[in-house]
């Protein structure tokens, strides 16, 4: 059975922290969405209930995961699920995205570790991802994380990074979230290249994006901090998968060093000159 | 077990305990951003429910390895709710292994941790805004004993032998010397409709009533005190029904009780 194939938001979102809330209370509209952490809502106290309602009135919301620990040997945690469904419902949420990855072995460990590019992996993961997709009646989509490990390379099953996510895509039959970050952050960690890997993707189901800063740790090492802005070679990559996929819904994520709503506007405005960039005459002509 | 779970598993376990065997093919450097991310995220996380237990440990040095402790310690952390996490860390603290107790953590660090718990558990509860007390000031004492009172929704107590509203990295010390407290303190923590938490401290009797209130809800208060009577040894029934009244107006004038408006025949 075909999962209902959710409507999702147009243009610019902005990711939404407890440090914004007032700020966005109090301006005109200026992301296009908004996308949250269910996990940080779900049990938080009344009054931050009730200012996520407001703006819930006021703008689309998506939301993004963080402990449903798709790859994780631990069973799937179906209060969790029915708490999202929940949440879902009570915020008109139009679009539900989890991270592929895992967060928990026997107890949580509140980070994201990298499950195994395997074969039973695929198989594994994706038939937990279906499971989602069942009870929450809808199809969902699955990041790509950044990772600063790669355990499982030396199995006889293993494969690289774009194949498992093509294949986990595939089994699953679920969205890719492409973020466009974690690309560039894994081509300088793991030494390939980002604008390779993303024609390598040009087939998968992605239809939302996600865009962030990161932290340069050192020159062969970063770190997915989400606490800067975003660099040229991140924009220039969102660029081209602009053109690869279309102009998709893009979601600016900041995390830390959050910085006053006027400075994420000038990068949402950015986002939005991106993708008008491709109603452009050179685009077009495509 | 499947091939990659078993990587999975060498792999956590090198996340949770920085000395334990790396994966295959991963350097320490890697492994070490792990750790660190780990550490830093759930360091963040108790920042904000247990500040004071991370100030005053982190200036004895002992916070790093109490933490370092948790983090090795996944049994704890079931919930995927990261406003759980302080909770985790206070069931850690009250039940401490032996590993826990080579840690010398100064003796009332329990104690301070639940106290500090108790706050966010009282914000994270439901929210009393569909209370609907009546207004307590026209009822006599007899009307009072024979109506229903309910607690605050989101009432919290907590019991404790250490002056826990006093602790903090300054006090630490002197704390510790002065010993326990000669007789247990309770602490009630509500949160009004605007998320402001209050603080009350209780005296014996105004603790076992407000308990006693929030096991059964439906009683007349004099039902209450006859139970009451009956498990403390040291107060009569009669005493009870004299001193309950101006407790409890006492009580419902900081809002941590109220009389209830679905026994309004009473």
């Amino acid at each position: 059975m075909a999962a209902n194939n959710p409507t999702l938001p147009r243009g610019a979102g902005l990711g939404l922290r407890r440090e914004l809330l007032e700020e966005l209370q109090s301006s005109e509209q200026s992301a296009d969405f908004l996308e949250l952490a269910p996990e940080n809502w779900i049990k938080t106290t009344a009054p931050l209930k009730r200012q996520l309602a407001e703006l819930a009135e006021r703008y689309p919301i998506t939301c993004h995961g963080l402990s449903l620990s798709l790859g994780s040997p631990d069973p799937l945690d179906h209060t969790l699920l029915a708490d999202i469904a929940q949440f879902n419902r009570d915020y008109r949420v139009s679009y539900y995205t989890e991270h592929l990855s895992y967060c928990s072995a026997g107890g949580h460990f509140y980070d994201l570790a990298p499950i195994p590019f395997t074969e039973e992996a695929v198989h594994y993961t994706a038939a937990r991802i279906r499971a989602v997709q069942e009870t929450l009646g809808e199809r969902i989509g699955v990041e790509n994380i950044s990772y600063y490990a790669a355990p499982g390379q030396h199995l006889a099953d293993a494969m690289d990074e774009a194949s498992f996510l093509l294949a986990v895509t595939q089994e699953a039959d679920c969205d890719l979230l492409l973020d466009i970050n974690n690309i560039y952050v894994n081509s300088i960690n793991h030494g390939y290249d980002a604008s390779l890997f993303l024609s390598r993707l040009a087939t998968a189901p992605v239809r939302y994006l996600h865009i962030a800063g990161h932290f340069d740790e050192a020159e062969d090492l970063k770190i997915d901090s989400h606490g800067s802005d975003v660099i040229a070679p991140v924009w220039q990559l969102l660029a081209e998968a602009y053109q690869q996929y279309g102009k998709l819904p893009t979601l600016l994520e900041r995390d830390f060093n959050i910085p006053s709503l006027a400075v994420l506007n000038r990068e949402l405005d950015t986002v939005r000159a991106y993708q008008a960039q491709l109603n452009a005459p050179m685009a077009a002509a495509q | 077990m499947m091939a990659f779970q078993s990587e999975q598993s060498t792999f956590v376990a090198a996340l949770r305990h920085t000395d334990a065997p790396l994966p295959q093919r991963v350097s320490p450097r890697r492994m070490q951003v792990y750790q660190r991310l780990v550490y830093n995220n759930i360091d963040s996380l108790l920042s904000r429910g247990l500040p004071i237990c991370q100030q005053l440990l982190n200036s004895s040095g002992q916070w790093r390895p109490l933490l370092e402790h948790f983090i090795a310690s996944p049994e704890p952390l079931h919930s995927p709710y990261f406003a759980d996490l302080s909770a985790a860390l206070v069931r850690l603290l009250a039940q401490p292994t032996a590993a826990l107790r080579a840690l010398q953590l100064p003796a009332f660090i329990a104690e301070l941790a639940h106290y500090e718990w108790l706050e966010l558990a009282a914000q994270l509860a439901p929210q009393p805004s569909n209370h609907h007390w009546l207004d307590i000031d026209p009822l006599s004492d007899q009307q009072l004993l024979n109506s229903t009172i309910t607690t605050a929704a989101n009432l919290q107590l907590g019991h404790y032998h250490w002056p826990v509203m006093q602790i903090s990295a300054a006090t630490s010390k002197a704390v510790l010397a002065a010993g326990t407290r000669s007789e247990p303190l309770t602490i009630a923590v509500h949160c009004d409709a605007t998320g402001r938490s209050h603080f009350t401290a209780l005296n014996p009797l105004a603790s076992a009533l407000i308990s006693q209130l929030q096991q059964q809800h439906s009683l007349p208060l004099q039902q209450h005190l006859q139970q009451l009577a009956q498990t403390t040894a040291t107060t009569s029934l009669q005493q009870l029904l004299s001193h309950a009244p101006a407790l409890v107006r006492q009580l419902a004038k900081k809002r941590l009780l109220g009389v209830s408006s679905s026994n309004e025949e009473a």
